[in-house]
């Protein structure tokens, strides 16, 4: 029986990209891959002046989201619930309205992009596996949600707070490090720096490294058992923002998601054994039709106070972000195949601990140990060799 | 297999003027408090654009690696100006050694060296 894409894994890297949501960025490309789940026919979400604005493929690559739309606790809340008690996610213009006051501006929050302007995204969703239902992990900002993409937990925070020193609960970092595994973070450079670097830096300054490393590491064959990436976060010496944090280029992320795909593609003794999870932080306030499910465990005891969540409630952790892209690429996956079940970031560290450690007894939150994997997913019984290549 | 173009991105499409997103405030912010718990004080205006703040976020980055891969050594306090080129320590340095040149130096080296000083300041 020949060896299964799971049997020859030896890397497995996370690009996390920046606030783009499912139906934002995957909108137009339910004809050529209809089992894409985006909005059923006669989803629209109101304007401030009472008419229904359905979904548009009229995103551009820029200037369209300016200023930001907001992303906090309390105006996702606004965004899923629409100030009513279920979640129709039919609060997005309204909550966008807010920022500049103009009734036209508002409506582009419910724009989407065509596959011709994603080659990258697209190709890949097409070629790979893509994840209907993977979902940010906190209705909320980027860091509590890349938190628990690195811990598994977000330590009670529904906000913009960095710091996670003294709990039990480790990164995933540290969990390979202590068990004689190989990991890496790599950031962009040191102008972008990393999110983590805060939490990381005093005990694990070994596992960062750049964009650049990372380019060199794959060329040598030298990545490590697990590795995170993250784009570009500013315009700065003459380099483009890649992240796709708005208003920032799309193309310029295209082009660095690409640039990650190739660097594991073009050599040839990486790609056999190497999964690559492109998966964004957040929805950035972006329309998407889908309501967002409950996590599968309880995040420990952990509740944001109302005055974090800004709504006058307490969070107490049992309902996740609006829904994001996900795409799982490996030569072992099955072309095209969609998955159905939910995600959120929490399968990171999850999947990971589950591959490099198992039995592994450190702390966890329930909610990490209950969160799907995704590696079973490389089921291939035959490794692929039609995966595109991009220029 | 085909390859696949991907989209370029426009010359337009770099704006290091632009305001920086409440997500690189934050960065800022954070990578201060924690090199300031560190023990090591951070004095500067604070970063509007997008290239100040990737300036301000080098220094920051490269501070926090020193102070805690070399945690013994005593530093001053980090000073970046907004163009992101840092005059300490290097800036403090030839200050203390232009003074120390001036009180060594023959008058007539000291006078061409403010001449030059004047020059520059009309420019």
């Amino acid at each position: 029986m020949p060896p299964t894409g799971l049997d020859n894994l030896r890397h497995l890297v996370v690009l996390m990209m920046e606030n783009r949501s499912f139906d934002h960025m995957f909108g137009g490309l339910k004809p050529a891959h209809p089992g894409i789940e985006i909005w059923p026919n006669g989803y629209t979400n109101p304007d401030t002046q009472g008419n229904e604005i359905p979904p548009q493929p009229k995103a551009e690559y820029q200037g369209q989201l300016d200023p930001d739309p907001n992303h906090d606790f309390a105006p996702v809340n606004e965004q899923i619930f629409n100030g009513g008690p279920t979640p129709d996610m039919r609060g997005f213009i309204q909550s966008y309205f807010k920022q500049r006051n103009d009734v036209k501006s508002s409506h582009r929050i419910m724009y989407y992009f065509t596959p011709d302007q994603l080659p990258v995204l697209s190709n890949l969703a097409l070629k790979y596996v893509v994840f209907n239902r993977w979902f940010a992990s906190i209705p909320g900002p980027t860091l509590c949600n890349r938190a628990i993409a690195h811990y598994g937990t977000s330590f009670g925070h529904v906000g913009m707070e960095m710091k996670y020193f003294g709990h039990p609960i480790k990164s995933i970092y540290e969990r390979l490090r202590a068990a004689g595994r190989a990991t890496k973070l790599y950031y962009f450079d040191r102008a972008s720096s990393t999110l983590e670097l805060i939490n990381l830096l005093q005990d694990q300054p070994q596992i960062f490294a750049t964009y650049e490393q990372f380019l060199a590491d794959c060329r040598a064959g030298t990545l490590p058992d697990y590795a995170f990436v993250e784009p570009n976060y500013s315009d700065h010496d003459g380099l483009v923002a890649s992240d796709q944090h708005p208003d920032h280029h799309v193309a310029e992320g295209e082009r660095f998601i690409g640039s990650i795909y190739m660097a594991i593609k073009s050599n040839p003794a990486l790609w056999p054994n190497t999964a690559l999870l492109i998966v964004y932080d957040e929805h950035g306030g972006i329309f998407d039709h889908v309501p967002p499910p409950s996590p599968e465990g309880k995040d420990g005891d952990f509740e944001a106070p109302p005055d974090k969540t800004g709504t006058g409630q307490p969070f107490k952790f049992d309902r996740l972000g609006v829904r994001v892209p996900a795409i799982l690429v490996s030569p072992w996956v099955a072309k095209g195949r969609v998955v159905n079940d939910v995600y959120e970031h929490a399968s990171i560290p999850a999947t990971a601990t589950e591959w490099l450690l198992p039995g592994f007894g450190g702390a966890r939150t329930d909610r990490e140990r209950k969160a799907r994997t995704f590696l079973h997913l490389l089921s291939e019984p035959m490794m692929r060799t039609d995966g595109p290549n991009f220029v | 297999m085909t390859a696949i173009k991907m989209p370029t991105t426009p010359r337009s499409a770099y704006d290091p003027q632009r305001p920086a997103n409440a997500l690189l405030l934050t960065h800022v912010r954070e990578l201060e408090k924690a090199l300031s718990e560190a023990g090591r004080r951070v004095r500067r205006k604070k970063p509007k654009t997008e290239a100040q703040v990737a300036a301000y976020v080098r220094h920051l980055n490269r501070a926090l690696h020193q102070q805690v891969l070399l945690p013994p050594m005593k530093r001053r306090p980090l000073d970046v100006p907004l163009d992101g080129v840092s005059p300490t320590p290097a800036g403090v340095k030839s200050r203390h050694a232009s003074r120390k040149r001036a009180a060594a130096a023959p008058p007539r080296r000291k006078r061409a060296s403010s001449s030059r000083k004047r020059k520059r300041g009309r420019r």
